[in-house]
């Protein structure tokens, strides 16, 4: 009679069976949540006669899936909230998510979903995917810094991309509040 | 018109009120405009300004209203026509800049490209009385800048007319702007 470890193993086997026999890599990872302790999404937007704006989204939603062997099957995907922008002051916040700027109240959500990466060196890759913001979805390019902690057991991103408001018909300011919107996300998952 | 030897405790405490929140705004207009800070303390300074800013024009309004209404006391004897003259132009300048300054400001805000309403404390948005005119709101800009300015000026020597009185003439000019009931001279 079988013990319950190796019919275990054998339910195992035939996944992995099935896995292989249905196409997929062997080596691409399972897509795993963004932690949002360890995730940042930071913003800056700069005006005439105003200083820097420099703020950041306190809620969002993620999935990651990293594949190290052959870059361009890693994917990533992340919804934000955009009602959970913060800049510092309650005042202004309601500002930006009012309807001259983020609308969140008919555009609770802003998301990105990669459709391509590419490594560019060890330390670097450019992920292409789609954003979605105050319904108009455009081509968005991420460059994006790998930093492989000194244990070897994490991984640290650092995504920059520029995205010009304009486009999804944030009009609002311009040209006193510049066009341009720097994105920066930075985020880490375990090898 | 002018009756009686003092101005009566509504003129005297809209005055003092009035007078607390020009150098109030002025202050506060020129240390949000010049000091290097973060955007989110400037935008809540300028939320602040324009709401006390607000105030300041009702309060201007009210003052205007009250005056036109109310009688002066009689002037002076010792104070001579000319300075009399002064006087009267100079304090005609006071209620026209505060109410200049007031209302280029609203028109500004209401004007301004970035629509961010007058909030009177979380509890109601100032109307706009102007549509979206970039043109119009830095123009308005400017005016309110200098007119600021001019109104500092204005403030300044009025203050420094009130001590001469008070220090070298030794009249009662300003003791009665205190709710002091002078001595008949």
């Amino acid at each position: 009679m079988p013990s319950p470890l190796s019919n275990i193993f054998a339910v195992l086997t035939s996944f992995a069976v099935l896995g292989l026999a249905g196409g997929a890599p062997a080596s691409e990872p399972a897509a795993s949540s963004i932690d949002p302790a360890r995730t940042h999404i930071g913003f800056t937007i700069d005006a005439t006669g105003f200083p820097r704006t420099q703020g950041e989204f306190h809620a969002f939603k993620g999935q990651l899936s990293v594949n190290f062997d052959r870059p361009s099957l890693s994917r990533v995907s992340f919804t934000v909230e955009s009602g959970s922008i913060d800049v510092g002051s309650p005042s202004f916040d309601g500002t930006l998510r009012g309807p001259a700027f983020l609308n969140s109240e008919r555009f609770p959500v802003i998301a990105f979903r990669s459709t391509s990466v590419e490594k560019v060196d060890d330390k670097t890759a450019r992920v292409v995917g789609d954003l979605t913001m105050l319904g108009v979805t455009l081509p968005l390019q991420l460059d994006v810094d790998v930093r492989r902690a000194a244990n070897g057991q994490r991984v640290g991103f650092a995504a920059r991309a520029r995205i010009d408001r304009l486009a999804y018909g944030m009009n609002s300011g311009y040209p006193i509040i510049s066009r341009e919107v720097d994105l920066t996300v930075t985020s880490e998952v375990a090898r | 018109m002018t009756q009686g030897a003092h101005w009566g405790a509504v003129v005297i405490s809209l005055h003092w009120f009035g007078a607390l929140a020009i150098v109030a705004m002025l202050a506060l207009g020129l240390y949000m405009t010049e000091a290097d800070l973060e955007a989110a303390r400037k935008f809540d300074l300028y939320q602040l300004h324009k709401a006390l800013g607000w105030l300041t024009l009702v309060l201007t309004v009210v003052r205007i209203v009250v005056r036109a209404v109310k009688a002066a006391p009689e002037s002076l004897p010792t104070i001579s026509p000319m300075t009399r003259g002064l006087a009267r132009v100079g304090h005609f300048l006071l209620y026209a800049l505060a109410l200049i300054v007031g209302l280029t400001g609203w028109v500004r805000i209401s004007s301004a490209i970035i629509p961010i309403p007058i909030d009177l404390f979380g509890l109601v948005n100032v109307p706009d009385i102007a549509t979206m005119n970039l043109g119009l709101s830095d123009l308005m800009a400017s005016a309110h800048r200098f007119a600021a300015y001019a109104l500092a000026v204005l403030v300044a020597l009025h203050a420094a007319a009130a001590l001469k009185h008070h220090f070298v003439g030794r009249d009662a000019t300003l003791r009665r702007m205190v709710g002091a009931r002078p001595a008949r001279t």
